[in-house]
């Protein structure tokens, strides 16, 4: 199996995953191996099993200013011939291969904050706020684990971020403030995108990116906020599972009523709620009493 | 003339999560969490039931509540159920 190969000479590797995946990145490119070595550095493995999955990145041998990209042995297309954007790429990958993976590492589509290692999900459609909510709770004190996809053990109630670093979009800036924005784009894994900078918050605060708990779900964007209720509005566990479906990774490949058993533990146990918009410190008050013991 | 009975689809799994019951219909697809009422309801279409059984045991979990709104509860009720598959009629 190429999996299996082992590099060749003057090629050096960086391996990194997480639960049943494990990556690996070859290349003869030093800095490219130095940049996947910070980037992947909370999720960084060691053994000699075999990788499920690894990625070359290499000189174009015709000479042309892309590098090429492989994956599992095979020719993947070009890719942008800087560190950054090269790891970046790879970074995507895995983490896609993590959502298409089997189905018994279950991902959700959500960030994740925690306190005192209990950890929230905060689930929502794009452009509901849920990075500018675990931004905001992130600046009040809690660790930001992940800003969009988390790793998720239905049976244990924990949670773990997907090994990919943090996207703060530009108008997080002014959230952020800018001591602490300025800690961001130095950070050692930090580099701007096009929409603002991709980071890893351990670099800022220390916290190390590892499983917490699961202490409830939150949902964003599905009520009205002019109907009667608080800023939290708690569901019964059937309408969470229901709610959470579109955001797993397994539910766009295993059938809704073998799923929904799988999820009934996971939403007994974990409380969820709808989270009605409102300004930014209510929503955070009302989130941080959840995470008070 | 025989009552309409009504008995749960083949097609319907049923999982309880929580205190409700959530549907999902296999070929539809569709899905419906029940309330904790409805869930007992379901709980009873295992076996074939008339809309007025349903109704009177309804009534005996809910003595103050009017039978007439038991009744016109239950049906809609089971209205919803066989316009999503859910259940079917004999």
């Amino acid at each position: 199996m190429i999996a299996n190969e082992r590099p060749a000479a003057g090629i050096a590797t960086v391996r990194w995953g997480v639960g049943p995946h494990v990556f690996e990145l070859h290349s003869p490119l030093r800095d490219v191996i130095d940049r996947a070595a910070t980037v992947f550095k909370p999720w960084r493995t060691e053994g000699s099993s075999a990788a499920t999955r690894h990625w070359t990145i290499s000189p174009d041998g015709d000479g042309r200013p892309d590098w090429t990209l492989g994956v599992d042995g095979t020719p993947h297309g070009p890719v942008s011939a800087t560190p950054d954007a090269a790891v970046r790429r790879v970074e995507y990958l895995a983490v896609q291969a993590i959502f298409d993976g089997p189905p018994d590492l279950v991902t959700v589509h959500a960030a994740l904050v925690a306190r005192r290692g209990r950890g929230i999900l905060i689930a929502g459609v794009p452009e509901t706020g849920k990075s500018t909510l675990a931004c905001a709770l992130w600046q009040r004190g809690c660790s930001l684990l992940g800003d969009d996809v988390a790793i998720v053990d239905l049976e244990r109630q924990t949670a773990a971020p997907a090994p990919r670093r943090v996207s703060l979009r530009s108008p997080s800036r002014r959230l952020l403030g800018e001591a602490l924005w300025s800690r961001v784009e130095g950070a050692p894994s930090s580099e701007p995108t096009n929409e603002g900078w991709v980071f890893h918050p351990s670099e800022i605060d220390g916290r190390a990116p590892g499983p917490v708990s699961t202490s409830a779900i939150l949902f964003l964007g599905r009520t009205n906020p002019d109907s009667p209720g608080g800023v939290l509005r708690p569901l019964a566990p059937a309408h969470a599972a229901l709610g959470i479906l579109p955001y797993l990774n397994v539910a766009r490949r295993v059938d809704v009523g073998t799923l929904v058993p799988r999820l009934t533990p996971f939403a007994t146990a974990v409380p969820a709620w709808d989270v009605t918009r409102a300004d930014l410190p209510t929503m955070c008050a009302a989130v941080e009493r959840l995470l008070e013991p | 003339m025989t009552a309409t009975r009504y008995i749960r689809s083949p097609e319907a799994s049923a999982s309880l999560v929580g205190d409700r019951v959530v549907l999902y219909h296999r070929v539809s697809r569709a899905a419906l969490v029940l309330n904790p009422t409805g869930s007992w309801i379901w709980d009873q279409l295992h076996t074939p039931h008339t809309e007025a059984a349903l109704a009177a045991g309804l009534g005996a979990r809910f003595p103050s509540v009017p039978a007439e709104h038991i009744a016109h509860d239950v049906r809609a009720f089971l209205d919803e159920l066989v316009q999503h598959g859910m259940v079917g009629r004999s």
